[in-house]
This record gives structure tokens, sequence and C-alpha cells, in this order.
């Protein structure tokens, strides 16, 4: 077959693909990929967070660290005050989001299975560990349903089949406890944070492949950041041009066997990787540089 | 104006119909005509020739998008231009470099498709549109459909030349070895 035929057949694509490539791309070329390069060949040198001591300052990155480890012993750091970090943000990888999963729910036999909603000490005892960060934005409120996690359980042996907790924090709530849009973006702004023992999160699909994602190394645990640039209404009824876009950011982790999604809406990167941070070394005093 | 209206114009033989789609889709229609052909004395007579064959189809046509409808009869209608102007349009254009990127996927042998097996080969297609991530999908429409340059692209999706490069090298490797396991004699 000659390239010719082939690209005519092209011609006859479904009309929907032909017309989704045409639509303008949503993807404002965010700040962190104009230094994406450099980024990438610090990620390779630098650790990602170091754990400093308040008091004798600690070390700067030795660089020359391939994997990204945490350059400091912890050990030698304590005792000296309250433990300080400081995320490098030059160092964190950040991969392109090009879409999530779906998010839909098994249906769940109700023969088989029941709901049952556990309260804070249910879930700390399940999880081994507070889910809640040490470290929250400023500006942002706990949202209604933090402390407690709805909960699938098998009826014949209470094995655990559904374990999602879900933690929001935002800027305001509706009455009804919903996030609330905020005024000129019709957007929430805040953070959500879920987690799962049993591996049933998949939030985010990259645009590279699994091979070249980039991962950033946080206190030995291994984070993959997402980016998405994500469109705003009301839409132009004719061109369904948005009225603009705003930064969402991603992490994904997995501590301690715990599955965790991290999702910020309106808020800069930092903000994630210190939310990211807190979880991970359990400390709240954290500083971006 | 609302597609629906402007379909309802030709429908009425009404010459406002090629006025407002000129006005609304012209520039898209120029595009892709540019694309193929380079040269914009051609792209213009490409544009006006599409213009004509939606007059002379709609009716009996009542397409569902405009758009689609308009984007398909300009790009066959270049690639047919482009069949008669091709060794003036020879040199390293975007579309010609598409053509020898896609003759990666296929043989190059001159194997004459029969209406079925190009009607099972567009549907292969489809299929194989139907599992790529949206983006990559995207991608390579803008390439070997609308056939953009790689720094074209590369701008609209704000990624690396490079990075598309090889995005696309890749799913035309995807492609070839799907179709190959379809049975199609590429």
């Amino acid at each position: 077959m000659r390239a010719e035929e082939f690209l005519d057949a092209l011609n006859e694509a479904n009309e929907i693909y032909i017309i989704d490539a045409w639509e303008p791309n949503n993807k404002k070329r965010p700040t962190w990929r104009r230094f994406g390069t450099i980024a990438a060949c610090l990620a390779l040198l630098c650790a990602s967070v170091l754990y400093l001591s308040s008091e004798d300052g600690g070390e700067m990155p030795t660089g020359g660290s391939s994997t990204g480890q945490v350059i400091i012993d912890q050990e030698d750091n304590k005792g000296n005050g309250n433990p300080a970090f400081t995320v490098h943000m030059d160092s964190v990888a950040v991969n392109e989001v090009s879409g999530n999963m779906d998010a839909a729910r098994l249906w769940r036999d109700p023969e088989m299975y029941h709901n049952e909603v556990w309260d804070e000490s249910q879930i700390i005892e399940y999880y081994g560990r507070d889910l809640t960060p040490s470290y929250v934005p400023e500006g942002l409120l706990p949202a209604q349903g933090n402390g407690s996690g709805a909960f699938i359980l098998n009826n014949e042996d209470g094995t655990v089949a559904e374990d999602t907790v879900w933690i929001g924090f935002y800027h305001d709530y509706y009455e009804d406890g919903s996030p609330k849009l905020t005024e000129g973006v019709s957007a929430v702004k805040g953070i959500s944070i879920t987690v799962s023992r049993i591996g049933i999160l998949n939030c985010c699909i990259y645009t590279l492949p699994d091979d070249e994602i980039e991962t950033t190394d946080i206190a030995g645990t291994t984070v993959t950041f997402g980016y998405r640039s994500m469109s705003y209404g009301p839409y132009d009824p004719d061109t369904h041009e948005p009225s603009g876009y705003y930064d969402l950011y991603t992490a994904e982790f997995t501590l301690e066997g715990v599955e965790y999604e991290i999702i910020s809406h309106q808020l800069p990167l930092e903000e994630i990787v210190k939310v990211t941070a807190s979880l991970i070394t359990g400390e709240d005093n954290i500083t971006a540089e | 104006m609302e597609d629906s209206l402007i379909i309802e114009y030709y429908w009425q033989r009404d010459h406002r119909a090629v006025a407002e789609t000129a006005e609304k889709y012209g520039h898209y229609c120029y595009t892709i005509a540019i694309n193929v052909l380079k040269r914009h004395e051609d792209a213009e007579e490409c544009e006006n020739d599409t213009y004509m064959k939606v007059w002379n189809s709609i009716p009996p046509n009542r397409p569902v998008s405009l758009r689609g409808f308009l984007g398909r009869l300009t790009r066959n209608t270049a690639l047919n231009m482009l069949r008669t102007k091709r060794a003036v349009n020879r040199g390293g254009g975007s579309c010609d470099a598409a053509f020898e990127e896609i003759s990666e996927v296929v043989s190059g042998e001159d194997i004459t498709l029969g209406e079925v097996e190009k009607r099972e080969l567009v549907k292969a297609i489809d299929e194989f549109l139907s599992e790529l991530p949206r983006e990559k999908r995207r991608i390579f429409m803008m390439r070997y459909w609308y056939f953009e340059s790689v720094s074209e692209i590369a701008a609209r999706f704000g990624k690396r030349e490079n990075t598309i490069s090889v995005m696309l090298g890749r799913i035309r490797n995807k492609l070839r070895i799907y179709l190959q396991e379809r049975g199609f004699e590429l």
C-alpha cells in the first residue's frame, strides 16, 4: 500500500476525532515547563527534600545523587529543636496529565456487601496512622466529611472491599458542605487527599508512556507529580471556548502500603509539594525555595 | 451563525450559505489547504473549490457537523490537487514529510484497495484511534489528517518538537503492528 492510499483512508476517519483534534488546546504553557529541562536535570542531581535542623542549618544538597535520595541523614539532625524541611522546587519533576481515569464506582450486591461509616479512630487503626496532613495551605478550611470514611465490607467474612478515605480542604463551602466555586474563576480552590490501602486508586493518565514518567523522591518516597490546565466555564455557546484556565496539580505515591492521591485546584505547585512532604514526613515545618 | 442555519441556507439555495461558511470556516479550510498545498494561490483555489463542492452536495446531504464535512471536503480536494501539482510542491513541506513518515507504516507497494477493503481499513483506523489516549490521538490527527508540521504541533501542545517526533514515531509503529495483526496487507 502506498502512503497516499493510507492517508486517503484516514480522510474517512470518525468525524469526532477530526473535530476533537482541531479543538483549541486547553494547555497553557505552565511556568515549570519553561524550566522543565533544567529542572529535569536537576532532579537527577538533587534531593527533593532536605532534612535540616532548624538550629544548625543543615547542609545543602551535595548533588551527584542520581536517584534523588535524601542527602542528609535525619538522625544527625534530630534533637536540635523542631526539624524543618526545605523543599527544593527546582528538583520537583512534574508530568503532564492528559486525563483522568473513570472514577465510576463498582456496583456492589447488597446481599454480599454492606456499607459502614468509620470514624477517625477506626480509620487510624485501619491505616495505622493519621491521614490528615500536618501542613495545610493558608486560607483553606477542612471539609465537613473529614475524619470519617465510607467503607464497604464483605457480609460473610468482614473483609474490606473498598477503603477509600477522602480528606478535603477548600477556601469556602456552600451550605450543603460542598466546596464553593471562586468568584471570577468558576472552579473550586483547594486540595483533596484520597487514600486506599487495597490499591483501588488510579487517578491520572499521563501524556508520556509509563517508562518515561519522571518521579520525585521525597524523603525516600517516590512521588509522581502531574499537571493539567483545566478549563472553566461559562463556555461560549458558538465556539465552546472556555472563559479561561486554571492550574490543577496532582501527586501520587505509596507510603507504608497506603496509596495516596492528592489533587489541588487553583493552588501553586509548591502547595501540593508541601502537603505531600508533610504527609510523608509527618512534619508541618516545611518551606519551599 | 449557527451551523444548522447555514445548512438551512444551503437547502434553500440561498447564496448567503457560502458567505456564512466562508466567514465561519474560511480560516479552517484555508489552513488545511495550505498545509497540504503550501502555496497561497493553490490554497485559495482549493478553498473556493471546497465551497463549490459543498454547494453542490447540500442538498441532498445534511451534515451533522458542518466543520467535519468541510474539513473532509477540503482535505480531499487539497490531496487531489496535490497529486496533479506534486512535482512543483516537492521539497520539505509538512505534507511531503508526513507522507514519508506514513511510508514507514505501509510497504509502498502499489496495492489498490477495493471498496470493501478500504472500508475495513477505515474501520481498523477508527478502532486504533479510539484506543489511543486523547492527546496522542489529537497529535496523530494534527499531523496526518491536518498535515500540521511538527513544530506547529509542538507549539499547539506546548511540547518540544523532539517529544512530538518521538510520540509520532511510536504511534506509527503501534499502528503498523495493529494493522498487521489484523491481517492488512500493508
